[in-house]
């Protein structure tokens, strides 16, 4: 039989010898791993040495060579201040890596934005892409310049002709911004939410799901600049055009104020008093303090992706950002891929990683946060509060077709626990993380590798979570009871451990005990019995998280 | 990590205040091995791998005046390459460009907290190198052919199981077991080194 740990060394050292894994060989690897930290510490040393060795044996480029090749590089440029954008992005994200106090640094890394270029090459290339790109912005200028006058002479004559008066600007008709009502200000009509107020909040007034970003049905296209998959080099106009091609009084309209600046590095010039309206705004260093008409005030610092929407909302694709809000602006809303928050009269923090996973932690007052879903009949919200659950993560949406399972996790201070997978209108609660992170990830797993099946047992077990499960459970003489299949989870592993740390094996033949679940009694006497009589007892479940327990050693788990 | 390096660093950290570019190449030279031996865990292409260490020293560089002698240099440059091997990490598979094997984020965890939990508890790359090459040189006749062939002339698994009868699989594991004792040997060498008796 494969025990995990030899399939988790197998599938490793076929990746580390050269081999690429697909994703489903990937994920079992990383699930391998994350439940056995003593395998994972096997492999991280393992990979180690499989570097110390590649390093030695490596005839490519010496020490002296590669040092060389640094200061080389490194030769041209000053080693203070800000000599390019290029690369103090990258500075300015070191300190968020160590700030300790931070109540949200380990949770999120801090992470470079998405349609950021940054490429650090070797000097003679850096010099060569240099000289083009001077030669192309040159002959870009030259033609444009020569195309805009012609262009220009053209139409004055062309209108003298007519004797008539000069079009305003119209809009671009491939702009999308400007040309379609933004579904997100859509959903939530700023007449709407004045009326938003603390006491009166049901969780009906939330803008459903549907008016964040859903990255996998429906992407938000970066309608002012280039796709994502390949990050444009920074260019200091772009911003500007991205404002300018915008003509529609709407879009034009400004709505937030920067109060404060301190030494940002994006790809704009501003002070402290200039204003912005909706549009894409890329921070990679710094910090910067936006003031929304309404009074909503927002910290952010670099690097961050966001885009304010209205004067109630904005949509934060990565990064972080803190939120004040004072009364008169309760409703205010942010947006992530995964959550939507809405402000209750309050101050909060959220954070977005590259994968889009979100994390909310309410610092003041209260805010109500739900997860980005396509069901929009079956949202659940929750509300934040400090002295009580003060913290929501929501985990990133598998990129499957079909069904996406939604899973979030609320976190108070004093350790409690509440996580939920949803999928296809049925949730699964959960309250160890550990349970929680289980079937999270297989859920996920399951979908990728058979998502008819995966549909299917997620069902079963759901229902079967929902049946009033009573029963005892017998293992060496040892009896719990279980109201739950969540008891049978914790109760059922803590005592396996407690079997295997006593020193009977869970294959000896004196593994023996009894299942009593809603009056069936089985009863086993070997552990091939045990696992005919726990499959039959809790079903499906099984699939998901409860069993494969007997061939983990506890000190691996 | 030892007395003397902390002394180095502690006077590296001093000299990056006043002299920058030299306190940078001193840091380049102590520290080149051991972050083209981090990038490789997680770049099987070497030019690759080497290409992301250049573009951490990049970093390093420009940010040398702002060290703050609070932590160890180590940890920090560590995490100027954590942050830049993310970086290119993703960058990367967004672009379907891979040259050789990427060992992903999410199976070789490089979190904050384990970047300096290496096996070799915080030794230089310099010490590990040499420790492994005593222990190389250790190893019995089959297993050093074993990792010479695999390591040093670049003879692929499926190559070497065709040559010895036996199945890629059973050669990978073989050069798994072989690494364990490497790492095993090397452990004890530098604890022997420090003058620690035992674990």
């Amino acid at each position: 039989m494969n025990e995990p740990r030899t399939v988790a060394l197998n599938l490793w050292s076929r990746l580390i010898s050269g081999e690429t894994l697909d994703e489903v060989d990937r994920q079992q690897l990383a699930d391998l791993l994350q439940q056995d930290s003593t395998l994972r510490d096997e492999i991280d040393a393992d990979a180690t040495l499989n570097a110390l060795l590649r390093f030695m044996s490596d005839p490519r480029q010496t020490d002296e060579q590669f040092v060389q090749g640094v200061l080389d590089q490194c030769g041209a440029m000053p080693p203070r201040g800000l000599p390019d954008v290029e690369v103090n992005q990258i500075e300015r994200q070191v300190p968020g890596l160590s700030n300790k106090s931070d109540p949200l640094s380990g949770v999120f890394e801090s992470v470079p934005l998405n349609g950021v270029q940054i490429t650090v090459a070797s000097n003679r290339q850096r010099k060569q892409r240099e000289k083009h790109s001077k030669r192309r912005r040159r002959s870009t200028w030259t033609a444009l310049t020569l195309t805009a006058a012609i262009l220009t002479c053209l139409s004055l004559a062309f209108w003298s002709l007519l004797d008539k008066p000069m079009p305003v600007a119209r809009t671009n008709p491939t702009d999308r911004v400007a040309q379609e009502p933004d579904k997100a200000t859509a959903s939530i009509p700023d007449d709407k939410q004045k009326t938003i107020a603390p006491s009166s909040i049901a969780p009906s007034s939330i803008a459903p799901g549907n008016n964040a970003p859903d990255r996998q049905h429906d992407p938000i296209v970066p309608l002012n600049e280039p796709p994502l998959v390949e990050p444009p080099p920074l260019d200091l106009t772009k911003q500007n055009e991205g404002i300018a091609q915008r003509s529609d009084p709407e879009s034009l309209r400004q709505f937030v104020t920067l109060t404060k600046i301190d030494d940002p590095v994006w790809q704009r010039k501003s002070m402290a008093g200039d204003r912005l309206g909706d549009e894409i705004v890329r921070l990679f260093a710094g910090s910067v303090e936006l003031t929304f008409d309404k009074g909503a005030v927002v910290t952010v610092d670099g690097p961050i992706e966001f885009r304010p929407l209205s004067t109630g909302k904005l949509e934060l694709r990565r990064g972080r950002l803190l939120a004040s809000v004072p009364q008169k602006a309760v409703g205010f809303t942010v947006s992530t891929p995964t959550s939507n928050i809405v402000d209750l009269g309050t101050e909060f923090e959220v954070a977005v990683n590259e994968a889009g996973e979100s994390d909310v932690q309410v610092l003041k007052g209260e805010v109500e946060v739900a997860p980005v879903t396509q069901d929009e009949g079956n949202i659940q919200k929750w509300r934040l509060l400090p002295d009580n659950f003060n913290r929501a993560s929501f985990f990133a949406l598998p990129q499957i077709q079909g069904p996406v399972p939604v899973s979030a996790s609320l976190q108070g201070r004093g350790g409690q626990f509440q996580g939920f997978v949803s999928l296809n209108g049925k949730t699964a609660e959960f309250t160890s993380p550990e349970a929680f992170n289980d079937v999270r990830r297989r859920a996920v797993t399951e979908l990728v590798r058979s998502q008819e099946n995966a549909l299917r047992q997620w069902k079963e077990f759901v229902d079967s979570m929902q049946d009033n499960m009573q029963g005892t459970m017998k293992l060496n003489g040892q009896e719990m009871q279980f109201g739950s299949l969540q008891d049978v989870m914790r109760l059922q592993n803590g005592m396996l451990e407690k079997v295997l740390k006593s020193g009977n094996n869970a294959r000896d033949s004196n593994f023996s005990g009894s299942i009593n679940i809603n009056g069936k009694v089985m009863t086993f006497t070997t552990r091939e019995e045990y696992e005919a009589a726990r499959r039959d007892a809790f079903g499906p479940a099984a699939t998901f998280g409860i069993g494969d327990v007997l061939g983990i050693a506890p000190a691996n788990r | 990590m030892t007395a003397d390096s902390k002394a180095i660093e502690t006077e590296l950290a001093e000299k990056a205040r006043e002299t920058p570019r030299e306190a940078f190449e001193a840091v380049l030279r102590l520290y080149q091995a051991d972050i083209r031996i981090l990038t490789r865990r997680h770049f099987g292409n070497s030019a690759e791998a080497d290409e992301v260490a250049q573009e951490v020293f990049v970093q390093v560089y420009h940010s040398m005046a702002k060290f703050r002698q609070e932590g160890s240099l180590r940890g920090w440059v560590m995490a100027i390459a954590r942050n830049q091997i993310l970086l290119h990490l993703r960058n990367e598979t967004r672009r379907r460009r891979r040259n050789g094997v990427i060992i992903p984020p999410e199976i070789l965890e490089i979190e904050a907290t384990t970047i300096d939990v290496d096996p070799f508890q915080h030794q230089t790359a310099e010490a590990e190198l040499h420790a492994l090459q005593d222990c190389l040189n250790r190893l019995g006749d089959e297993p050093r052919a074993l990792v010479e062939a695999f390591y040093f002339l670049g003879t692929s698994a499926e190559s070497l199981a065709a040559q010895k009868g036996k199945n890629a699989g059973t050669i990978r594991m073989m050069l798994l077991r072989i690494r364990k004792q490497l790492g095993k040997c090397i452990r004890t060498k530098l604890r022997l080194e420090n003058g620690e008796s035992h674990e």
